[in-house]
């Protein structure tokens, strides 16, 4: 007989045991290989899921303002013609921007926010994405993504996703009315800019519903949740909207999509003024003029524009042109007259010769001027037309008073003056009549007469005369007044610029869109390129490793199944111990009889990670449909499937056959130091229990209880934060606790057993002590897995409504948000009055921010935020010191007090940010804590680092990273006005009233800005379903492994059982009654399971101590003891398996030891 | 007393019926001591087992002080048992967790709490005349081969047995320990008015009783 025959005849003499073995490497191999495989399962779901929703589309071309649709075109075909205005900012024709190679039709798409109300049923949807689309955007789908037979839409008909039409429970031709936000090249936040633009209205007709495989859920950014996406025609959508030929999005495919990098060059080669913002004007013919059609040129615009304007003429004049309200002079005024800031030069040159000589004003009068003038001495000089001059009778020296608007987010509309000294007075010629140095502004320059204004801020036109009607009739824009630039600047200058154009004398647009080209980057209209697929790859690795998650979920059933293979390894050797000594006495060295185990163990760990390979792809599938239904509150989509892919498996594999090894390995070991006589006659079973305290035991205990003592009171001084502190100071009781249980057996084998009511029990538990390692095995496991299992459970989030201003809702009863920016405040009369809110609004407390959108980061999101929502807080805010804070780089009393100052903590690199964000989000999506940095891309593609300060504790600001408003509007200027919302009650200010009525009178009064409110205390409750499930995972999971550990009691007490047959026996024989022996066991059981859960139970609660003091009732008691009940349950039911051991055991073999 | 009548054994086994004891009988009064002898496989333990109350009998009946302990439940029968019949086996059975005059005391465990100083008192003293009053605390793997079989003769006899059965004490034990553990079963049988019997294959140590049985083919033969 060979070794290997040896082997085979025992593992099939010692099947039983066997089995039991391989089946517990089994369930570890399951268990393990399923958690890994979950993982990657769900990475691979997200990705197809992105995959599908991405279409044919590898990159996405933006910019932060509109640009025309031509671009597309540009970036993928040649263009027939290289005239002037085919130049780009490269200062290439366009037929170069396309020569690098063919590119398979980059699409333009207009994208927008909106709200969508189904007719028929008057359902509403907000937060849906509309697409403007032609042809091109399913040509694009149908090269790269094989979608067909899908064409338009056309006219007024829309496609709809299939989440989006479910929730209408829409079909073919049902009216829809689409509601959008009006984009604006004019900035909102400068005077011009419209801020009471409600949301254009689009009725449309639904075409068709098209499925995700059609292109239907088509989303740039990845996201898992229902794609709610319609898509309209791009021309009928541009015309809607005012945006005639102006897109916001080019989709690229093909070869050219997938290098990001060759695709930002062509972008850059592409891209003209006009995409940029800017155009060219002929001015009287004589002039060249460069206007944005933004109003305001930014800095770095005006900069580069002053640049090549100086490169290809020669002169540069930069204006800025501002509206007055009024012209004051003399007693008399001119209403509403356009003032223009120019260099000083360049207004002298234009001076009457009459009015350059001093003193034109009679002597008489040039006296009380001179008197007048002398406050006015350092008064900046202003110069008027001669028209203005004459209807105000003001001479040189005379006191010059503007009248104008200002207009700021935070305070709104205001009026201001500034006085001047009178310098001159320009013949109505020349600058005095030049009308394009005025930009165009909608409302205002296209108007045929005043009295047509439309502007954005009140007109007063009872004051307009008829005088001024007829210069208007005849010179429409031009100005009425004239100031230096920088004076102008000083009162006039915005965030978005401080230039309205820039002039040059007549030049060759060729040369000049050469010479912009050369100094205008593709940067400056912060174009960029984001590479989504690759994103999408990227992001789909998920905020949450499901994988790492699933190990740590399942780490009882793996640590409880590899007990107990370990425990049937053991048994199956011990078994054999004989047969062990038997080999050793016929000569077989320890190295040989330790191979022969180790093949037996190979071959049933091999068998066992075989079977359990297996089995994890059935737990995997079992985890992810449970993702799908009862779990799907962690995950949000029921798009997560089974993939099976090796590398989890092996690695499963592997962790199950070097533990189960392992075990094989540490048995034998365990044998070592008995003899082979020892072995032969079984004496290694009879224990050396020693009735000594081991001195070393008692130190641990006390030791541990003293550090845990230590660490509860530095806790609750504050010394030590207070959950790491009772936590820790749980998990060193359990050391403590198994130490004293360690103690406890020895001390059992100390008490003396004599007859009485308890004596059973004492027998029972003398009975645990004969085995002290095994018991200490079992109290183990069930005392670690209730720890944590209690333990977890106090980390159940429940949300209650507080008005406390320092709770999760930060006291507020509602977060909205906005499809179109607010730019009037509601906290103030104006403000309601522009926003047409009742009076009911006064008695609200509206907090408001700015909005970048962008990747939501909080744990409803299973993608990684790469570009996450960003928000912008007002000094109102910030300083209201609401919701509370778990760590902050707080370094002084005053921002220890509100950390939220935080935010305007001066930082010494530009280009960092402080930001304050939810604790959880900072954890478990960025994976940051405060005082590290999150680099996203800045909005002139360079990278800026958002540097955490603080974060927030258990708040509805979980979705979003805030920062001030100051950064804010100095990175992100483009997204205006106020799109956020924390709304709650004034205390004391009338009846309250609840949320879902604030929320229904609100929404009604903004529905033209697409205003959406929830119940804060719902929006906490959505974030704690998330956690919660995750902690249900981990409970559902423990809970297993507990089970699994209980069976593991099970096994030992039968064990036990069986390895004491014979005493049984032998007391039954003296008289003892089944009964009897029944009650040892479950006294047995009781001690371990009993010490286990108690022990477990006791450090649970030291460990959600401030849990406890704060949420106290708010704790799910009693769903956590019916866990543990249901485990002392399993435990039961185990001891009661091993009790029929007990009735069945035979009396006369067992005392025959047969 | 102790009466076994007309007593027969069958064991079922894949050949068949195979008889261990047939028509056997066999009475001890108290204070009567008997040794059965007989080679291995000849029945005597079984016998033994049958007269203690362990193993019902195919046919026949046991009468210990008047009762079968086969009419009884399985509750009473044990009580019966802990009560009136004392066991000492070849291997001493004893408890590994248990100290020596735990070992003892064990059997009384369910009996009466009220008798506890009592069964204390006598463990006490059994142990003193078993030569084993120095291990009172010892456990059973301190011990030698013949000590653990002093502690299973006193165990046997904390109830102060009707009956005192011992299926083959010493055969596990050697001459000399051998020697000093029948010794010691006349002695305690002789200061106790209980009947003994006594199941061995060594000639030698049933030459000590008066009462002498040899069975073959699961029939009893010898003196009377």
């Amino acid at each position: 007989m060979t070794t290997l025959q040896y082997a085979a005849a025992s593992l099939r003499h010692y099947w039983r045991t066997n089995l039991a073995a391989a089946a517990g490497v089994a369930v570890a191999v399951a268990t393990l290989g399923g958690a890994l495989l979950v993982g990657s399962s769900v990475r691979a779901s997200l990705s197809e899921l992105a995959m599908a929703r991405l279409g044919g589309v590898h990159a996405v071309v933006t910019a932060s303002a509109l640009f025309t649709e031509s671009l597309a075109t540009r970036l993928g075909t040649a263009s027939s013609s290289a005239s002037a205005a085919g130049t780009t900012l490269a200062g290439t024709t366009a037929a170069d921007a396309a020569a690098p190679g063919a590119v398979p039709a980059p699409v333009p798409v207009l994208a927008l926010d909106g709200m969508v109300i189904h007719e028929e049923s008057g359902r509403r949807a907000t937060g849906v994405q509309v697409f403007g689309v032609d042809d091109r955007f399913w040509r694009l789908h149908g090269v790269s993504h094989g979608v067909t037979g899908v064409n338009g839409p056309s006219g007024r008909t829309a496609y709809m996703s299939p989440a989006l039409a479910a929730e209408f429970g829409a079909k073919a031709d049902d009216a829809l009315q689409l509601r959008v936000q009006k984009p604006s090249a004019i900035p909102s936040g400068v005077l011009q800019g419209r801020r009471d633009e409600p949301g254009r209205a689009v009725r449309l007709t639904l075409g068709r519903v098209l499925t995700r495989e059609q292109a239907g859920e088509f989303s740039p950014s990845p996201r898992q949740g229902d794609a709610r996406t319609i898509f309209v025609p791009l021309d009928r959508l541009q015309r809607d909207v005012d945006l005639p030929g102006l897109a916001n999005m080019v989709l690229v495919g093909g070869s050219l999509g997938a290098d990001a990098t060759r695709l930002r060059e062509r972008v850059r080669r592409a891209v003209r003024i006009e995409d940029v913002g800017l155009r060219v004007r002929t001015v009287a013919g004589t002039m060249t003029a460069i206007e944005s059609g933004a109003g305001y040129m930014t800095d770095i615009v005006a900069a580069g524009v002053t640049s090549a304007v100086a490169d290809a003429s020669g002169a540069a004049t930069p204006v800025l042109t501002y509206l007055a309200t009024a012209i004051k002079a003399n007693g008399r005024e001119t209403p509403y007259s356009l003032i223009s800031a120019l260099p000083r030069p360049v207004i002298e040159r234009e001076l009457d010769p009459d009015t350059r000589t001093p003193d034109a004003r009679p002597s008489s009068a040039s006296a009380t001027a001179s008197a007048s003038l002398s406050p006015m001495a350092s008064a900046p000089p202003i110069w008027l037309s001669k028209w203005t001059a004459d209807d105000l009778d003001a001479r040189r020296g005379d006191t010059v008073t503007l009248d104008y608007f200002l207009w700021s987010d935070e305070g709104g509309l205001s009026s201001a003056s500034a006085s001047f000294a009178l310098a001159g007075v320009l013949p109505m010629k020349g600058l005095a009549v030049d009308r394009d140095l005025t930009p165009e502004y909608p409302g205002v320059s296209t108007t045929e007469a005043m009295s047509d204004w439309d502007p954005p801020f009140p007109v007063d036109l009872t004051r307009v005369r008829k005088k001024d009607e007829d210069f208007w009739r005849e010179h429409r824009t031009a100005p009425k007044a004239f100031l230096r630039l920088e004076d102008g600047q000083r009162l006039w200058k915005s965030r978005y610029g401080q230039v309205t154009s820039v002039r040059t004398p007549a030049v060759d647009e060729t040369v000049l869109r050469t010479a912009l080209a050369a100094h205008l980057p593709a940067s400056v209209a912060d174009f960029r390129v984001i590479p989504v697929r690759a994103d999408a790859v990227a992001a789909a690795a998920g905020t949450t490793d499901f994988g790492e998650y699933f190990t740590y979920f399942s780490f009882f059933v793996v640590v409880a199944s590899l007990l107990l293979t370990a425990l049937f390894f053991r048994l199956g050797i011990e078994q054999r111990s004989t047969e062990i000594g038997t080999l050793a006495a016929f000569g077989f060295t320890p190295a040989l009889v330790r191979r022969i185990f180790l093949l037996e163990g190979a071959v049933l760990t091999g068998a066992g990670a075989l079977v359990g390979t297996a089995g994890a792809i059935g737990f995997t599938a079992a985890l992810m449909a449970a993702l799908r239904t009862i779990w799907i509150g962690a995950v949000g989509t029921t798009a997560l499937h089974l993939t099976v892919t090796p590398v989890p498996l092996i690695a499963g594999a592997l962790g199950g056959i070097v533990a189960g090894l392992g075990c094989v390995m540490l048995t034998l070991r365990s044998f070592r130091r008995t003899s082979v006589r020892g072995l032969m006659s079984g004496g290694w079973m009879n224990p050396q229990v020693s009735a000594e305290r081991p001195r070393w035991l008692l130190a641990a205990t006390v030791g541990l209880v003293a550090v845990a003592a230590g660490l509860v009171v530095a806790g609750a001084t504050g010394a030590v934060p207070g959950t790491a502190a009772f936590f820790g100071s749980g998990s060193l009781l359990l050391g403590a606790g198994l130490c004293g249980v360690a103690l406890g057996l020895g001390a059992i084998n100390r008490r003396f057993l004599t007859p009485g009511p308890r004596a059973l029990v004492r027998l029972g538990m003398r009975n645990a002590s004969a085995r002290p390692s095994r018991s200490l095995l079992s109290v183990a496991l069930i005392a670690g897995a209730s720890f944590l299992i209690v333990a977890v459970g106090a980390f159940r989030q429940g949300t209650e409504a507080s008005t406390d201003p320092h709770s999760g809702t930060g006291g507020y009863s509602l977060v909205a948000e906005s499809m179109q920016p607010l730019m009037h405040d509601p906290a103030t009369p104006a403000g309601r009055d522009a926003l047409n809110l009742g009076a009911d609004a006064a008695n609200l407390d509206i907090a408001r921010f700015r909005l970048r959108p962008g990747d939501d980061a909080s744990c409803a999101n299973l993608y990684r935020p790469t570009s996450p929502r960003l928000l912008g807080a007002t000094t109102a805010f910030v300083a209201a010191n609401r919701f509370s804070f778990s760590t902050s780089l707080a370094s002084t009393d005053a921002e220890r007090a509100n950390p939220w100052q935080l935010l305007n903590r001066p930082v010494d690199d530009p280009r960092v940010v402080p930001v304050i964000g939810d604790a959880t989000s900072l954890a478990y999506a960025f994976h940051v804590a405060v005082g590290d940095d999150i680099v996203i891309d800045g909005p002139d593609g360079q990278p800026l680092k958002l540097r955490v300060m603080a974060a927030l504790r258990d708040s509805v600001l979980q979705s979003e990273l805030v920062m001030s408003d100051a950064q804010f509007t100095r990175w992100f200027p483009r997204h205006e006005g106020f799109r956020v919302f924390l709304i709650g009650e004034r205390p004391g200010a009338g009846t309250p009233h609840t949320a879902d009525a604030i929320a229904t009178q609100l929404e009604g009064q903004l529905s033209d800005f697409g205003f959406d409110a929830q119940s804060a205390e719902d929006r906490l409750a959505s974030y704690h379903r998330v956690e919660n499930t995750y902690l249900s995972t981990f409970q559902a999971l423990g809970g297993l492994g507990l089970v699994l550990g209980t069976f593991g009691l099970g096994t030992v007490l039968l064990r036990n059982v069986l390895e004491r047959r014979r005493e049984m026996a032998l007391l039954r024989a003296t008289g003892y009654q089944r009964s009897h022996l029944v009650r040892a066991v479950v006294a047995e059981s009781a001690c371990l399971l009993g010490a286990g859960l108690a022990i477990g139970l006791v450090c649970a609660l030291v460990a959600i101590g401030p849990a406890y003091a704060e949420r106290g009732e708010g704790l799910p008691i009693g769903a956590t003891l019916g866990l543990l009940a249901a485990v002392a349950a399993s435990g039961l039911v185990s001891t009661l398996l091993a009790t029929r051991a007990v009735g069945s055991t035979a009396l006369l073999p067992s005392l025959k030891h047969e | 007393m102790l009466i076994v009548s007309h007593v027969s054994k069958d064991y079922l086994s894949p050949q068949g019926s195979i008889a261990i004891l047939n028509d056997t009988s066999l009475a001890v009064e108290s204070g009567d001591a008997a040794a059965i002898t007989g080679p291995s496989g000849s029945g005597k333990s079984t016998l033994l087992y049958i007269a203690g109350g362990l193993e019902p009998p195919t046919t026949g009946t046991v009468l210990i002080n008047n009762t079968n302990p086969y009419s009884l439940t399985d509750d009473e029968a044990a009580r019966f048992r802990g009560a009136n019949v004392g066991f000492v086996f070849q291997d001493h059975c004893l408890l590994p967790q248990c100290s020596v005059i735990e070992n003892v005391l064990a059997p009384t465990l369910v009996d009466d709490p009220a008798r506890s100083r009592e069964y204390v008192d006598r463990a006490r003293t059994l142990l003193v005349e078993v030569g084993l009053e120095h291990r009172l605390t010892h456990r059973p793997a301190q011990l030698s081969g013949g000590e653990k079989q002093r502690v299973a003769i006193a165990r046997a006899l904390i109830r102060l047995p009707n009956v005192l059965l011992c299926d083959e004490p010493t055969g596990n034990l050697d001459q000399r320990n051998a020697d000093m553990v029948a010794d010691l079963l006349v002695s305690l049988h002789r200061s106790r008015a209980m009947a003994l019997v006594l199941v061995t294959h060594s000639e030698s140590i049933a030459s000590r009783f008066a009462r002498r049985y040899t069975i073959t083919d699961g029939r009893l033969a010898g003196a009377p």
